[in-house]
């Protein structure tokens, strides 16, 4: 063969390699190495939730028949370890797990994964991501079967659409081997998680309790000699003296009511003023469908606004400023109210004010306020579900298996055994002495983390704290430390307690698109109102462009789902 | 000696006017973001979240970021990928390039045709990830360079360049007995060196920010690039950050603006490093090839 054959014949072979790599590819072998995900002709028929496994010893679920609670317990108290007989840890399982985490970076060393690990005799992969990512990467991995054993994560739609493309198990079927969880799964919480009679996840309790208000600078009250305001008029009346009366006493016209806060995409901070007037979401009065734009309330609500805006009680770029941002404000005793979570608040002024213990007295929550006709007086609805667990009908392929991942995630929920040790980065289990937890008689707990700790010493092992996102929450959480702890606790449990109006949003799936685009179109117009660039004489016909724009689709869907009549 | 006309002078002073305007606009949000990157908390609050010079530097923020060993570790991840990944893609771009300008190639039409059809269409996310799984990648750096390893438009540019040469000069170096490598190596190769540095240099940057894939197909979090890492510190906003605050109860003397913008630099700066080398060879190399003669 001559020297220039040879040539191009390697020339033929790379350049039949460059389109192998550049065009598509028809797909290679299936060699999995690690865990595979399983064709989905194979998925064996739901299973019934009593079915006694084939290992031996086991004792069946603690809980023979699911009955759903009214409400979270009063007082939290962990199950019975005897509950978790029907596990005896004996098979080593491979568990794959995933959650929308806060950090999601890696970790040198995960100590919370091998404690996990040898506690359960398992082998954990353990993904976090963040919400969005986290969104994509579970459709990408459910899609090419792939799917993981268990997501935790907030997107209700995504776990619907999965659910009824059979690759879900019935939320049911695992529940009775999680004694913990079934305290939290309320029958709002059930209902919320239910599709056509079939659970599609369980759903978690939130991290995050209601514990946002208004917060007022009770300081200011004082020295204007107000006191603290009820209702509209009240209120409106104070947002004028913060403005012109000079409360921080230094002679400038520096000092505004509030602002939004929401960087130019929406109310905000300011969007809880709505409730002063009415519910401000989807609502049922009387058996028929309402909505604040259909009631007066957004209209009522804009007013206000607009009253704020003409009287120049706002911040300097109110609408516009971000939330980050706008703490050059509230932070520096420019701002009369904010909008903010009880401890977040009070701590934030206390750094803000290089430790001052005087600073953490600024700030008081102002019970919610009512309209001039006595309208409002609560806060909107709360208590939304934290996310929900999904678990793949793979993982119930091997009922021990199954089991396995009960007992595991049961035992992070609160008060259980391992609550506290994935928590934080990790509790007195895997780092004695770094950590203190103190359960209360009243259900409620001190967890502090030592500056010390891994997980706040080393910038490199933060993300160990995305292991408490399966259970961690702040809802029983409280501080016992002073100026700041005490009394931002004292401030969450009164915000908790005030009253909201009923949750329906819960019970709603509407078309996310449709959603999106009106929420847009809301964000949109209103602010035009408030500036004067439309009259709010032309309401009504605002209302018609509103269900032109998407609004009456989403009442339809509303009507359908809540089962009311058309408003 | 040439005297300028008033309009003259009137055109130059504008036209230097929006130069400068154009450069400022340019350059400013650059020192707003490396301003940012120095500034205490404190002072932040105190100057309404605007700064270009910190009245109080702090380094503090790139401390805590460079102490992590996560960043140094991705770090080293992403430069691995932006050096390998060019490099290849450079070498099988230009040797399938140098095949398909011969025009005396057999079935040329079918190569070209399969090749440039992936710059309008691809498989998709879904079918790219089954390609990969199956290719037993998951988990492994190649399945961030392999995808993106020969750019078919980069193959188009390259192969325009390579038939607008003169035939003589190819046929004078096959008289001189140069084989088809020497002839690659030798003339092709020097020849087309602008634009080889500006799809090197495309591929590169490609390659630095690229962060999906790594969400994708890296479940070890230690193989994570740098953009992946960064992307996932710049994702907590400051709203959840301060409710992170209370989760974790921690709350940071640093901003959180001042990490992002910290991080922001850090990811740049090797880019900013290399581009001025290789510019005077960007804008040269995107119109070689499409320029007869």
């Amino acid at each position: 063969m001559k020297k220039g054959h040879w040539s191009y014949t390697a020339i033929a072979l790379i350049m039949a390699l460059s389109t192998v790599l550049g065009a598509c590819s028809s797909g290679g072998n299936k060699e999995n190495g690690a865990t595979t995900g399983g064709d989905a002709s194979n998925v064996p028929e739901t299973s019934q939730a009593s079915t006694a496994p084939a290992n031996t010893g086991d004792s069946g679920p603690p809980i023979k028949e699911l009955v759903f609670p009214a409400a979270f317990p009063e007082v939290p108290k962990a199950v019975d370890a005897s509950s978790y007989a029907y596990d005896d840890l004996s098979k080593k399982y491979e568990l794959d797990l995933m959650v929308a985490g806060a950090f999601n970076q890696p970790v040198p060393e995960d100590t919370i994964k091998a404690y996990l690990e040898e506690k359960f005799n398992v082998s954990i992969k353990f993904s976090s991501m963040t919400g969005e990512d986290l969104k994509n990467a579970v459709s990408v991995r459910y899609a090419s079967g792939s799917e993981p054993d268990l997501v935790m994560f907030s997107y209700k739609d995504v776990a619907r659409s999965l659910f009824e493309s059979g690759q879900l198990l019935d939320a049911k079927e695992i529940l009775p081997y999680m004694p913990q969880t079934m305290e939290y799964v309320t029958q709002d919480y059930a209902k919320w998680a239910t599709v056509d009679g079939n659970m599609i996840g369980i759903p978690r309790y939130p991290v995050f309790p209601n514990n946002w208000g208004y917060f007022i600078r009770q300081d200011w009250l004082q020295k204007l000699n107000m006191s603290m305001p009820t209702n509209e008029d009240e209120l409106f009346a104070y947002a004028k003296a913060v403005v012109e009366k000079d409360p921080d006493g230094n002679d400038k016209p520096d000092t505004w009511f509030m602002a939004t806060a929401g960087g130019g995409n929406g109310w905000s901070m300011m969007d809880a003023l709505k409730a002063m007037y009415g519910h401000p979401s989807w609502n049922v009065v009387d058996g028929k469908l309402n909505h604040p734009m259909l009631d007066g309330t957004t209209k009522r609500f804009l007013e206000f606004v607009k009253k704020l805006y003409d009287n120049k009680l706002l911040a300097p770029d109110w609408y516009t400023i971000g939330w980050e941002p706008f703490k050059a404000y509230s932070l520096n005793d420019q701002i009369g109210m904010v909008w903010y979570p009880g401890w977040n608040i009070i701590d934030e002024q206390y750094n803000a004010k290089k430790k001052d213990a005087n600073a953490v007295n600024l700030w008081a929550p102002i019970q919610p306020l009512k309209s001039n006709d006595g309208k409002g007086g609560m806060y909107g609805p709360g208590d939304n579900p934290g996310g929900i667990f999904i678990i793949s009908k793979k993982a119930a392929d091997d009922p021990g298996k199954m089991k396995r991942l009960a007992h595991l995630i049961d035992s992070m929920m609160y008060p259980n055994v391992n609550y506290w040790a994935v928590s934080q980065g990790g509790g007195p289990e895997i780092y004695p002495g770094e950590s203190r937890v103190q359960l209360n008689e009243d259900g409620t707990n001190v967890f502090a983390i030592a500056p010390t700790h891994v997980q706040l010493a080393k910038p490199e092992y933060q993300s160990l704290a995305d292991w408490q996102f399966f259970g961690y929450s702040l809802i029983w959480q409280v501080y016992d430390d002073e100026p700041v702890g005490v009394l931002g606790s004292k401030y969450n449990q009164e915000i908790i307690a005030m009253p909201r109006y009923k949750n329906f949003d819960m019970n709603l799936t509407l078309d996310g698109t449709t959603s999106t685009k009106i929420a847009d179109f809301q964000n949109k117009n209103e602010i035009s109102f408030v500036l004067g660039k439309r009259s709010l004489d032309e309401w009504d016909s605002y209302v018609e462009e509103w269900k032109k724009a998407g609004g009456q689709k989403l009442i339809d869907e509303a009507v359908e789902q809540l089962q009311v009549s058309k408003p | 000696m040439h005297y300028k006309s008033a309009s003259e002078r009137t055109y130059q002073i504008v036209i230097h006017l929006i130069v400068i305007s154009v450069a400022i606009s340019a350059v400013f949000p650059l020192l707003y973001v490396i301003g940012m990157s120095l500034t205490t908390k404190a002072e932040m609050i105190a100057r309404n979240y605007f700064v270009i010079i910190p009245l109080e530097p702090t380094l503090e923020a790139y401390k805590r970021l460079l102490a992590s060993p996560v960043i140094w570790n991705s770090f080293v991840v992403s430069t691995g990928r932006a050096v390998v990944g060019p490099l290849l893609t450079l070498l099988l771009t230009t040797i399938g390039a140098y095949v398909l300008a011969q025009r005396t190639l057999p079935g040329r039409g079918i190569f070209l045709f399969f090749i440039l059809a992936t710059i309008l269409f691809n498989g998709g996310l879904i079918p790219t990830y089954l390609v990969i799984k199956n290719l037993g990648l998951i988990d492994s750096y190649w399945s961030l360079i392999l995808p993106i390893m020969v750019d078919s438009f980069g193959l188009l540019v390259i192969k325009i360049f390579i038939e607008n040469l003169p035939d003589g000069l190819t046929e004078s170096a096959k008289i001189d007995g140069a084989g088809e490598w020497s002839m690659l190596l030798r003339i092709i190769i020097p020849l087309a060196a602008p634009a080889l540095a500006a799809i090197g240099l495309f591929n590169l940057v490609a390659h630095w920010n690229s962060w999906f894939d790594a969400l994708l197909y890296l479940n070890d979090k230690q193989m994570y690039p740098l953009q992946m890492v960064l992307k996932n510190m710049l994702t907590i906003d400051s709203v959840s950050g301060d409710s992170m605050n209370a989760v974790l109860k921690s709350s940071q003397s640093i901003s959180t603006e001042t990490l992002k913008m910290a991080a922001v630099v850090i990811g740049i700066i090797p880019v900013l490093c290399v581009y001025p080398f290789l510019q005077k060879h960007f804008v040269k190399g995107m119109y070689m090839g499409s320029v007869k003669g």
